[in-house]
């Protein structure tokens, strides 16, 4: 479990992370949402271990992250950082064997063979085909799906995500989303995500922190936190919140700043996109 | 390893002195396993084949082999495939050491040690300058780094060209030292640089699946469970001291940290498990036929050993650079 207590973390004079408090004991999907700056990704690398609070402490179970050696705690928690993997040369497979390093002795040797849970991580991300392909021969979701299999092989308790729908299409948004979610509920791990789309972390988190200023604005269920009011106060945005299902996740539909529903009929814009000459 | 091997005995047979091939070998055979198989030769020629030629050919390995290395490593460290011992400004700050010494008449101060153990020394400053300037909030960032080197070797670069200006009977031997040489060195050499190979060269390849895991960046690395910071420092040390070694011995011989690993990154791929090794091995054989080229191309006159690198390294540098830019886009 993650424990934060009053983390504060201040950048160069700028507080980025101000006095939260928080904790994701139970196994689920955590999603932190919020405008740009809010300070989510402090806040996740808060949690990895890459920046040490200002004041307050992060807890990994009963010790602060920082007294875990690196090697230790990437054999509980696995990281996925907001612009995926670098276009390099090794294989797919390479990369995604290179997840095993938190497990292996000084010469790199396992005393499990781990080939199968490499073939299970690669089949399950539909990357088999592609294994022996070199990262940089790669579209950039397939890179991002390599990612995801690298920290599959971690056997993480814990997972931390940055973004990972950035650079997708929203099939590869679900289908990467819905792969996480299936793997979270299998093993019981504690996910946590920085999501910018709420309309997918509505559909996809069992808990919702919202972010403003580097505080804790609101936190709950979906359908407690993702309502008219918060998406006007926290994005400074109109929109409804609709029910697609009764009981099911909330979702919303933007209108235009300012202008509400009663907007120009749609025929009136129609016209200027007419092809010139005609 | 067998083009090694291979290399080393063409080159002792190479020379100025006018020895036969079965003369060379003759007594190669005969100091190797006492026994007189063949040839004709005189006490002077066994001294130029075992003294010269074979103490060079073999310092021209152990060279290459130190400076390829710790290209390798300040690339694997820098996630950038350009980066070599000079960039880090550690070649520079070995050859300031040396260049005061000579101009300053020192030498005799602790006898054939003085000028490797000051070059050593004013290298290893060097680094901990170009670290000081890179450093901040504890934590070396990669760009910085590359930046401050350069700076730091900007201004080592001046001081050297200074001293060499102030200087006037000792202008050729201050160049000498500057573009790199290995003539008139002996076994003696050969002694003070074995032990940093042994120890530096699997230092580094001890750590070379790290610098794996380097590839996809240095927080990437340490959510993957790499101690980041100690990875860099042993490293770069180690690297350090093999680039201080190397120049210790040899004076400044650019291209081969640079052109080495580059290539067998090209023919091997990215593994530095791969690299390292291969590094030490093929940057060797470069030296090694870099000074050969350096000694009878102009027979009996000599070319400075880092005017020939530099002459093959820097067109094949620029060749590779073409054509991996035609491969497609570069990554490492």
């Amino acid at each position: 479990m993650i424990e934060a207590r009053q983390v504060s973390l201040t950048i160069e004079q700028t507080t980025v992370v101000k006095d939260m408090t928080f904790s994701f004991t139970k196994p689920g999907m955590y999603g932190i949402i919020g405008p740009n700056g809010a300070g989510k990704t402090s806040l996740l690398r808060l949690m990895s271990g890459a920046a040490q609070p200002t004041s307050g402490s992060m807890l990994l179970g009963d010790k602060p992250i920082s007294a875990y050696p690196r090697k230790a705690l990437a054999r509980t928690m696995a990281v996925l950082q907001q612009g995926g993997l670098p276009p390099v040369g090794f294989s797919v497979r390479d990369t995604v064997a290179m997840g095993r390093f938190a497990f292996q002795g000084w010469f790199g040797d396992e005393r499990e063979d781990p080939s199968p849970l490499i073939d299970s991580a690669l089949n399950r991300m539909g990357l088999i085909e592609l294994q022996h392909r070199p990262l940089d021969r790669l579209s950039g979701g397939e890179r991002q799906r390599a990612a995801l299999a690298q920290i599959m092989v971690q056997n993480p308790h814990i997972m931390l995500l940055d973004e990972p729908t950035t650079y997708l299409d929203i099939g590869y948004q679900v289908q990467l989303l819905e792969t996480v979610h299936e793997w979270q509920r299998e093993r019981g791990m504690i996910v946590v995500a920085v999501l910018h789309d709420l309309n997918l972390a509505s559909l996809y988190c069992d808990q919702l922190i919202v972010m403003k200023d580097g505080s804790l604005y609101a936190s709950g269920t979906p359908e407690t936190v993702i309502t008219k009011e918060l998406v006007h106060d926290v994005y400074h945005a109109d929109a409804e919140v609709i029910y697609t299902e009764p009981g099911g996740p909330p979702q919303i539909v933007l209108h235009r700043a300012g202008v509400g529903m009663k907007e120009k009929p749609i025929l009136d814009r129609m016209q200027w996109i007419q092809p010139i000459g005609r | 390893m067998l083009l090694l091997v291979v290399s080393i005995g063409l080159a002792v047979s190479i020379g100025s002195a006018g020895l036969s091939l079965s003369d060379v070998w003759g007594i190669l055979i005969y100091k190797i396993t006492g026994i007189h198989l063949f040839g004709d030769w005189s006490d002077s020629d066994v001294a130029i084949v075992m003294q010269i030629r074979l103490s060079r050919v073999i310092l021209a390995v152990l060279v290459g082999a130190c400076l390829a290395t710790a290209g390798a490593g300040f690339q694997g460290v820098l996630r950038n495939p350009l980066a070599d011992p000079y960039t880090l400004g550690v070649a520079s700050g070995s050859s300031v050491g040396a260049a005061f010494i000579i101009f300053f008449g020192l030498q005799s101060l602790m006898g054939l040690w003085t000028i490797p153990l000051v070059a050593f020394v004013t290298g290893a400053l060097t680094l901990f300058a170009v670290f000081a300037l890179a450093r901040s909030k504890g934590a070396m960032a990669v760009e910085t780094l590359i930046l401050a080197g350069v700076i730091i070797q900007s201004f080592l670069g001046a001081f050297v060209s200074f001293m060499v200006s102030m200087s006037e009977g000792v202008v050729n031997q201050i160049l000498y030292w500057l573009m790199g040489s290995l003539a008139l060195r002996s076994w003696d050499h050969v002694y003070m640089l074995l032990p940093f190979l042994i120890v530096g060269v699997p230092l580094i390849a001890f750590f070379a699946h790290r610098l794996n895991l380097f590839a996809f960046g240095e927080r990437h690395a340490a959510h993957l469970g790499v101690n980041v910071e100690r990875t860099k420092l042993i490293v770069l040390v180690g690297s350090t001291l093999l680039t201080a070694a190397a120049v210790s011995v040899s004076g400044v011989i650019g291209f081969v940290g640079l052109v080495v690993p580059h290539l067998l990154r090209l023919l091997v791929g990215p593994d530095y498990r791969r690299i390292i090794p291969l590094s030490a091995i093929g940057g060797g054989i470069f030296v090694l036929w870099a000074d050969t080229v350096a000694r009878i191309a102009l027979s009996p006159r000599e070319i400075q050993l880092g005017i020939v690198t530099a002459l093959v390294g820097a067109p094949f540098f620029a060749l590779l650079l073409y054509r991996h830019k035609l491969g497609g886009k570069g990554g490492m």
